[in-house]
């Protein structure tokens, strides 16, 4: 573990908190870790906890999948589910949660009193209610079941916190991932306006996020921060990632995609690793679908990434490195956007319709980062994962370096850590959490003192299944909420 | 030239008569209740390429995106359309295996996946021979019940349980949910609904109920009107719970765009054309 500074921000307001004092923990998912209930035609749901629907998706081509990922088309149209998935109903069931939940709603009654009866399956579908008001069955369980769980137990069973309505009810805030974050923000502030609603004695919600719902909850800062008492970011690609430039040159595929730190396979990491690939297995295929979709392009490296991360002198010496918005704008490299008529794996070929939507999309990314600026909440803390291999920067100069099944003309050499340019770390390679890398996720702009938390081998989709990061989510939770 | 005929349309435990302007855009889904990675799934489209040349390209996106086995293309000759299926087990997906069809039905195709635990070719066979734009005479095949979806029927597992909210849309943007589930989805259900597509400064307006009864059936109608985020004019919606005596048979929701005028006749002759199904 890397710690810069774990001391809490001094401007925290939980040093007053009373122990009765009701603050709700919102969880806020990253990018694809909502389940999104697709009513397009014959469009599988959105639903990593379900292998079958993800299955469904890897077998749609490349245009329906643009067709049914777009939520602006009428085939794309799609709600957060409000349903538990079997994965999710299964380890509720069988966690203690009923015992908590039961202090809070008394007609919730834990299933050891009530047994194999009809009584039992009335206190089952009450105990399933209680926690799908509190909006989990929208978090993939995969990514986040341990995570609601571990805060929901524990922060609420506490001494002096085990008694009558619960403290610290933890929701999630499942949303429709394939929106803008800084729509997705507005409508975190609304829901932190419900769920403030919902306990009129609470003032303010801790928020906890994960990747990109950092962005989402910075995007909400606006208009809630006042009713924000602290954000837990954790792996936040808050100047955006490498990744998601790599990816438009490359598809999500091996090799550059492969599994690191899985010796055994970690399941939740392999569907974390078939969601990326459902995206797109070559560049075109993965530029037509992010071409649709607004918040993950919005993850784009930001001009605040770092001064230069994409090395192009071979392409002239007029290429203005000072809006990296204008780079990725280019048809063909160092562009993201591939050359009119190139096909995909299936067959299908780029056109001028898919460039226009890919540069709407570049646009609104570059409007998210000059809307958040360096808007943090005054009390803020980083926990990011290092030490894994993580696409850093690309050279274009070094020719061809790599070929993947062929394809003999990618000249992207991607170099996966290089020197850290932060005088605080000198020498130490840049690393990451495998898919945003620790400049990023450090989060440099964030206000002065907060503390950053670096957790070794803590992989981006599954760091809550690294305990040491789980450790340290729950500590600051309870810093911030005045434990 | 007379109207053109009011088409039928099996929702739930009621049939529904709707207007040929309406497209039946629902998302058939027959799902095992004890196991969600037990489906069928079928979806009609329009035919881009001919269908060896689209099975290819099927087989190659598949190819790219999944690790696992990939059968040979094979076909049932005793379907009634001309198909194409293979089959594909994802090792990065539970082993689950995919039994995929396209089917060619003149201009258009139809796809049928079946997803199981292990392979079970003899029953994807049996699916992909059933698709038929008949009911036909003939029993169901072994351990299927025979199944409407849109102007097809097919045999389905026996365990498969049938989609329960069908969407229907028409020209002018307006559209119509029939929600079968068991529970009538609650007025907070609709709001909350609503505001997971973005209804940032939500206001619903509930109007007064109506109380409709037409043959055996009752319906009580409540009147909506929302302000979504997305779109600043008033938006009305009507959301009718229909009853048979105390039995709870459906939901619909009714949405038209402002500028398709008041909705009301509309609803109510959707609700008219409803009648409950008689179980033999």
């Amino acid at each position: 573990m890397s710690a810069s500074a774990q001391v809490l921000p001094t401007n925290s307001t939980s040093k007053d908190t009373l122990n009765t004092k009701i603050v709700p923990v919102v969880v806020v998912p990253g990018v694809m870790g909502t389940r999104v209930s697709m009513v397009g035609t014959g469009s599988p749901d959105w639903d990593p906890d379900n292998n079958a629907q993800m299955l469904q998706w890897a077998n749609t081509d490349s245009i329906a999948k643009q067709r049914f990922l777009d939520p602006t088309s009428a085939d794309g149209k799609g709600t957060v589910m409000q349903e538990f998935s079997d994965l999710a109903r299964g380890a509720l069931r069988s966690s203690d949660l009923a015992t908590v939940a039961a202090r809070d709603r008394p007609s919730v009654v834990p299933p050891k009193v009530t047994g194999r009866s009809n009584a039992a399956a009335i206190a089952d579908a009450e105990f399933l209610r209680f926690y799908k008001e509190r909006g989990w069955p929208g978090a993939t369980w995969k990514f986040y079941g341990d995570l609601l769980l571990r805060l929901e137990k524990n922060l609420n069973s506490a001494k002096g916190r085990s008694g009558g309505t619960l403290l610290n009810p933890v929701y999630a805030s499942g949303y429709d991932w394939r929106k803008g974050n800084i729509e997705n923000g507005a409508r975190l502030s609304t829901e932190i306006d419900r769920i403030l609603a919902r306990h009129p004695n609470a003032k303010q919600v801790l928020v906890v996020t994960h990747s990109m719902g950092g962005l989402v909850t910075r995007a909400s800062l606006a208009g809630s921060e006042s009713k924000i008492l602290g954000v837990i970011h954790c792996v936040i690609p808050t100047d955006g990632a490498a990744v998601a430039y790599r990816r438009f040159h490359s598809g999500a595929t091996l090799p550059f995609d492969a599994p690191q730190n899985e010796d055994p396979p970690i399941l939740e990491a392999v569907a974390a690793r078939v969601l990326n690939k459902i995206m797109g297995p070559d560049p075109v295929s993965y530029a037509l679908v992010q071409s649709v979709l607004r918040g993950p392009v919005e993850l784009l490296p930001s001009n605040d990434y770092r001064t230069v991360f994409v090395e192009t002198t071979n392409f002239g010496t007029n290429l203005d490195m000072g809006d990296v918005y204008r780079i990725y704008a280019l048809d063909g490299p160092p562009g993201i956007l591939p050359k009119i008529g190139a096909s995909n794996v299936e067959g299908f070929s780029w056109n001028a319709n898919d460039a226009a939507a890919l540069r709407a999309r570049i646009a609104g990314a570059k409007t998210l980062q000059a809307t958040l600026g360096r808007r943090y909440h005054p009390n803020t803390v980083v926990l990011f994962g290092d030490d894994l291999r993580t696409d850093t920067n690309f050279n274009w100069n070094a020719g061809i370096v790599d070929k993947v099944d062929g394809i003999e003309d990618l000249k992207l050499k991607i170099t996966q850590d290089g020197i850290d340019p932060n005088p605080d770390s000198p020498g130490k390679f840049l690393r990451g959490d495998g898919t945003v890398p620790a400049v990023s996720a450090r989060v440099p702009s964030a206000p002065a003192g907060s503390p950053r938390v670096g957790i070794s081998g803590a992989e981006h989709s599954v760091c809550f299944a690294k305990k040491e990061f789980m450790d340290q989510v729950e500590l600051f939770a309870r810093k911030l909420l005045g434990f | 030239m007379g109207a053109e005929a009011a088409k039928r349309y099996d929702v739930g435990r009621v049939t529904v008569d709707l207007a040929p302007h309406y497209r039946d855009a629902t998302t058939y889904r027959w799902t095992d209740p004890d196991d969600s990675d037990h489906v069928l799934s079928a979806v009609r489209r329009p035919a881009a390429q001919p269908l060896d040349e689209w099975i290819s390209m099927k087989r190659r996106g598949l190819r790219a995106t999944l690790e696992g086995p990939l059968g040979g293309v094979a076909t049932v000759p005793s379907a009634r359309f001309p198909n194409r299926h293979f089959t594909f087990q994802s090792t990065e997906l539970g082993n689950l295996v995919l039994h995929f069809a396209g089917l060619s039905v003149d201009a258009e195709r139809v796809e049928l996946s079946y997803i199981a635990r292990a392979r079970a070719d003899a029953t994807f066979a049996a699916i992909v021979q059933s698709l038929s734009l008949s009911p036909g005479e003939t029993p169901p095949s072994p351990g299927s019940v025979r199944r409407p979806f849109e102007d097809f029927v097919l045999d389905v597992p026996i365990r498969l349980v049938p989609p329960t909210r069908f969407r229907f849309l028409n020209a002018s943007g307006g559209w119509l949910v029939f929600d079968a589930a068991p529970f009538a989805p609650t007025a907070d259900d609709f709001a909350t609904e609503l505001g997971a597509e973005g209804g940032v400064g939500l206001r619903v307006q509930d109007v007064p109920v109506r109380d409709l009864g037409w043959a055996d059936l009752f319906a009580r109608v409540r009147h909506y009107e929302v302000r979504l985020a997305s779109e600043p004019r008033v938006q009305t919606f009507r959301l009718a719970y229909v009853s048979h005596s105390t039995d709870f048979l459906v939901s619909v929701f009714g949405y038209a765009p402002p500028e398709a005028g008041d909705i009301e006749s509309e609803f109510r002759s959707v609700l008219f054309g409803m009648h409950r199904k008689v179980l033999p």
